[in-house]
C-alpha cells in the first residue's frame, strides 16, 4: 500500500481541527442547559459517528475519494478531527431549538447549515485539512451535508416523539 | 452479485431476529449504543486495513458494497442483538452463553467474509478476530450497562 505524505509538521491543518475541536465543545459546555445527559451523548455521538462512516467509506479503496490531513495512513489528527464534528450536531439542534425553527422552514434551515458547512470544508481544504482525489470536489459533499443533517432533524423529532422531552420547559426556566 | 444478494439476507435475518427480541432499552440507549458500537468497528476496520496492513478488503463495487453492509449494519445490529438478551436474562450463565453465542455469530460472519473474498487475511487469523470481537463485545456491554445505570437520572445536563 502506497501512502501519500502531503506535510509532516504541526502546522495550520492541525491548528485549525484544534481550534475548531475547543472551541465546539467550549461552546457545547458553556452555553445554557437544554439537554439530558443522554440526548447531549446522543448529539455529540450522531456528529462524530456520520464524519467517521462517510471518511471510512468514500475515502477508503474502491473509491478513495479524499485523504485526511497529513497523510493517506490512518493518524491520531484525523480522529481528533472526527471528534471536531460532534459538538456542530449539537449546536445544529440547539439553535434548532432556540429559534424554535417552524416546521416549514426546516428545509431552509438544513440548507443555510449545509451551505455553512460546504464554506467550511473548502476552507480546511484550502489549509490541508482535506486533499481531494479521483475527480471528487466540493460540491459532492454537499448532498451528504444534506442527507446527515436531515437525518438529524429526523432524529431528535424521533427521539422527542418516543420520550417527550421538557426541552422547552427548561428552556424557559433557563 | 452472489455474495451482495447474501449479506442481503443476512441483514434482513438480523434485522428480523430484533425485532421480534423483547426490547430493555429506549430508542435513544439503541441509538447512542449504535453509534458508539459502530464507531469502534469501523475503527478496529481501519486500523487493521489502513493502518497496520493486516487486512485488504475487496475493491470490487459489489463486494465493497456487501462489506459495508457487514461492517455498518449486521455487525452493530448483532451487538444490539446481544445487549437487549443480556439485559433480558437475569443469570451470569446464561448471559456469557448469550456472549459465546454472539461471538461466535462474528466468526461466521468473517469466515463468509474471508470465503466470500470481501476481505483477506494478510497477517490476521480468526484466532485474533475473535480476541478483537471479545474486545468489542466488552466494550459494546460497558456502554449498555452505563446506559442502563444512567438510565433513572437521564435529567443530568451537560
Amino acid at each position: 500500500m502506497q501512502i501519500i505524505v502531503y506535510d509532516n509538521r504541526f502546522n495550520a491543518n492541525e491548528w485549525f481541527v484544534c481550534i475548531l475541536f475547543i472551541a465546539g465543545f467550549a461552546a457545547v459546555l458553556l452555553f445554557p442547559k437544554r439537554y439530558s445527559l443522554k440526548e447531549s451523548l446522543l448529539y455529540l455521538l450522531f456528529g462524530m459517528f456520520w464524519a467517521k462512516f462517510f471518511d471510512h467509506t468514500i475515502s477508503i479503496k474502491p473509491f478513495d475519494f479524499y485523504d485526511v490531513n497529513d497523510a493517506s495512513s490512518y493518524q491520531i489528527m484525523d480522529f481528533v478531527s472526527y471528534l471536531m464534528f460532534a459538538p456542530f450536531a449539537y449546536l445544529f439542534v440547539y439553535l434548532h431549538d432556540i429559534l424554535r425553527v417552524k416546521r416549514r422552514l426546516l428545509p431552509i434551515y438544513v440548507a443555510a447549515w449545509s451551505s455553512i458547512s460546504v464554506g467550511m470544508e473548502y476552507f480546511a481544504c484550502k489549509i490541508g485539512v482535506y486533499h481531494y482525489k479521483n475527480g471528487y470536489n466540493l460540491l459532492y459533499s454537499l448532498p451528504l451535508y444534506f442527507f446527515t443533517q436531515s437525518t438529524l432533524l429526523w432524529l431528535v423529532h424521533r427521539v422527542r416523539a418516543a420520550a417527550p422531552h421538557p426541552a422547552g420547559a427548561s428552556a424557559k426556566k433557563s | 452479485m452472489m455474495t451482495l444478494a447474501t449479506f442481503i439476507v443476512l441483514a434482513w435475518m438480523i434485522s428480523a431476529c430484533f425485532w421480534m427480541l423483547p426490547k430493555h432499552f429506549s430508542f435513544a440507549d439503541h441509538m447512542i449504543l449504535w453509534f458508539a458500537n459502530s464507531m469502534v468497528i469501523i475503527s478496529f476496520h481501519t486500523i487493521l486495513t489502513m493502518g497496520l496492513g493486516r487486512i485488504s478488503n475487496s475493491e470490487d463495487n459489489a463486494l465493497f458494497v456487501a462489506f459495508l453492509l457487514e461492517r455498518s449494519f449486521i455487525e452493530p445490529m448483532l451487538l444490539l442483538i446481544f445487549e437487549n438478551i443480556a439485559a433480558d436474562v437475569r443469570k451470569a450463565v446464561w448471559k456469557a452463553c448469550a456472549a459465546v453465542g454472539i461471538l461466535a455469530g462474528f466468526l461466521v460472519l468473517k469466515y463468509l467474509s474471508v470465503r466470500l473474498q470481501l476481505i483477506a487475511f494478510v497477517k490476521f487469523n480468526y484466532v485474533y478476530t475473535a480476541v478483537m470481537y471479545g474486545l468489542i463485545l466488552s466494550f459494546s456491554h460497558l456502554v449498555a450497562y452505563l446506559l442502563r445505570r444512567g438510565g433513572t437520572h437521564a435529567d443530568h445536563r451537560i
